[in-house]
């Protein structure tokens, strides 16, 4: 199942077109320190219900005796004791599983999260690219450039100058004007990845930016996350897309169950992490998919061969194949 | 240590009272932009909208005025009680909207506390701004009704809106300290609507409670301490610049309380509301 699931993100990396995407600087290991990560541990605690409700046959004294708690505290630790340090030019791509840690792990750089142990250090306010929250459904998509841009510190008059090349870039067209709730979830994911990415910043945290929108977009949004990379002095891009983490990132931190499994130079990383869960690179892929073509292309030949004596031309079945 | 030798800083640390601040007021066009959005935002939900904010207090007036100013016959406490009625109602609701709402403004929005960095004060603050703005259209109906029952305008209608200032002073800070705690353990925010019903009854929104008290043979300190409390205090110095027909118990000293409460609580709130600065977002 998980590998299922793995092998649908990669397959996102086919769409995009990296091949126009500038490759990332070689780091530089005596570059200064702009991130230091030391022992971090985050505990997500949350009160849920009891996992199963009692059979609907016990009666309401059997229920009233069991004496459940209504709501039991369950703790989730999601990062174990993670340790690196990211100096100036790093591009640190974060690979791993759903649910090893990549996310938290970003919105602890970020300050978003306060740690329950250990300490993230960093050379200035470490930015997460994401504004999806401060969004509100119920307004016109233009609002919440506004208001996006707002949130990210923007003074108003920056806020006015920069809306026109948000909503260029995001493609919406006239839609702009409807309320959020009217969007497709690909329409609002372009939106909010064009605000969120409107504003440069020195380190920068990127969530699988890269996952959203068609196949057009999805180059254009790469070519925009090079740039940003560029100005930024250190990136870390989450991303399931390990063509995105081969062409924006020099260096990848492999997260499983909460704690750093690998460390290293992408080369290094990706085919091992391949590997590991079954998923084929980019090559073995695409010669997957010419094989399925290629059968597929087999096979229309000998129906086309029995069909030309044994089915009409009207049988709408066939025809639907073409 | 490595961070230290080369210049890093803690990402989640809590900025120094002032900076924070100057932070804070470097947002404060996200903060306007945030509360107008939230009006708009509810203004889409149902069909009137907003206007169900500014019917509050009119009906909790009508049911107050119909339970015990008829029913239970409190009309006869004050020469004009509707009048009364009105001016307390309508000044209790700010107090009380902008608590219920600043209480929730961080539990309330978790999602943007965890992907955005801003301070977190910007939250309390833009509730509250947004609970204001429902009593741009409720206060004329207070003045209409003080009119309609006869209340002339005196020189001391202009005291009115210093008393409306002070009182979004003192909710503000107390929006914030309910906020950080609402923040950390929500059970509160269920039983914070009764807490605050019981401080409007207590602070003689519908009848003059302190009166009505020492009547009842309550010893005096405890009459004192209801005398004081910012609730009382507050309805007090708003009846006493509305109303001709009026005067509260404690006159001109209800003034000096009034400012007292606000220049101690907005401070202290947003002191209070700061000590966890770094603590928001873990839930």
């Amino acid at each position: 199942m998980v590998e299922d699931d793995d092998e649908m993100e990669i397959d996102l990396s086919e769409e995009a077109d990296f091949s126009d995407v500038a490759p990332p600087r070689e780091n530089d290991p005596n570059a200064p320190i702009k991130v230091v990560v030391d022992n971090l541990h985050i505990v997500y605690r949350v009160w849920t219900a009891p996992d199963q409700p009692l059979e609907d046959t016990a009666s309401r004294w059997q229920r009233m005796r069991a004496r459940r708690p209504v709501s039991t505290k369950r703790e989730i630790h999601a990062l174990r004791g993670v340790n690196f340090v990211a100096r100036q030019g790093e591009a640190v791509g974060v690979i791993g599983k759903n649910g090893a840690g990549k996310s938290t792990l970003m919105r602890a750089i970020a300050g978003l999260l306060p740690p329950n142990q250990g300490v993230v250090y960093a050379d200035g306010q470490p930015t997460m690219l994401g504004v999806s929250s401060a969004l509100m459904q119920a307004l016109s998509g233009l609002r919440n450039v506004e208001l996006g841009l707002l949130a990210l510190g923007l003074t108003p008059k920056e806020v006015k100058a920069r809306i026109p090349d948000v909503i260029e870039f995001s493609g919406i067209g006239s839609a702009i004007h409807m309320p959020m709730s009217t969007y497709s979830s690909g329409m609002s994911a372009r939106l909010k990845f064009a605000i969120a990415s409107a504003v440069t910043h020195e380190i920068l945290l990127i969530d699988e930016a890269l996952s959203t929108g068609d196949g057009e977009f999805v180059k254009r949004s790469s070519q925009r996350i090079q740039q940003l990379r560029d100005d930024a002095d250190t990136i870390f891009l989450v991303s399931h897309s390990m063509g995105a983490i081969r062409s924006a990132c020099n260096r990848v931190l492999w997260l499983d169950e909460g704690q750093i499994l690998a460390d290293g130079h992408p080369d290094d990383i990706i085919p091992e992490y391949e590997a590991r869960f079954g998923l084929k690179s980019k090559k073995a892929m695409r010669e997957r998919r010419k094989k399925r073509k290629d059968a597929n292309e087999q096979a229309m030949a000998e129906l086309a061969a029995e069909g030309s004596d044994m089915v009409s031309a009207t049988d709408p079945t066939v025809r639907g194949r073409d | 240590m490595l961070a230290r030798e080369a210049g890093l800083t803690r990402v989640n640390s809590r900025p120094p009272f002032f900076a924070y601040l100057r932070s804070l007021w470097q947002r404060r066009a996200f903060i306007r932009a945030f509360a107008k959005a939230s009006v708009d935002k509810q203004n889409t939900k149902s069909r009137l909208g907003q206007f169900w904010q500014v019917m509050d207090p009119v009906l909790t007036m009508a049911l107050y005025w119909f339970l015990f100013g008829f029913l239970l016959g409190g009309r006869g406490s004050v020469e004009n009680y509707t009048g009364f009625l009105a001016a307390g109602v309508f000044s209790f609701a700010i107090i009380r909207q902008s608590i219920t709402a600043g209480s929730r403004s961080i539990s309330g929005n978790e999602g943007l506390v965890r992907s955005i960095h801003f301070p977190r004060a910007v939250l309390p603050i833009a509730v509250v701004m947004k609970q204001l703005r429902v009593f741009y259209y409720a206060i004329p109906i207070m003045v209409v009704i003080l009119l309609i029952t006869g209340e002339p305008i005196t020189w001391r209608w202009l005291l009115a809106p210093v008393g409306l200032l002070l009182i979004v002073m003192f909710s503000l800070g107390m929006a914030m300290i309910m906020a950080r705690i609402v923040a950390t353990l929500q059970d509160v925010s269920e039983i914070l609507g009764y807490l605050l019903r019981i401080w409007g009854y207590m602070s003689g929104v519908m009848i003059p409670i302190a009166d009505r008290l020492s009547r009842l043979g309550l010893p005096p300190w405890a009459v004192f301490i209801i005398e004081i409390n910012p609730g009382t205090v507050y309805l007090n110095v708003m009846r006493d610049a509305l109303m001709a027909s009026y005067y509260s118990p404690g006159g001109a000293l209800n003034w000096i309380l009034a400012v007292a409460w606000a220049v101690v609580m907005l401070p202290f709130g947003m002191w209070f509301f700061w000590r966890a600065e770094d603590r928001y977002g873990r839930g």
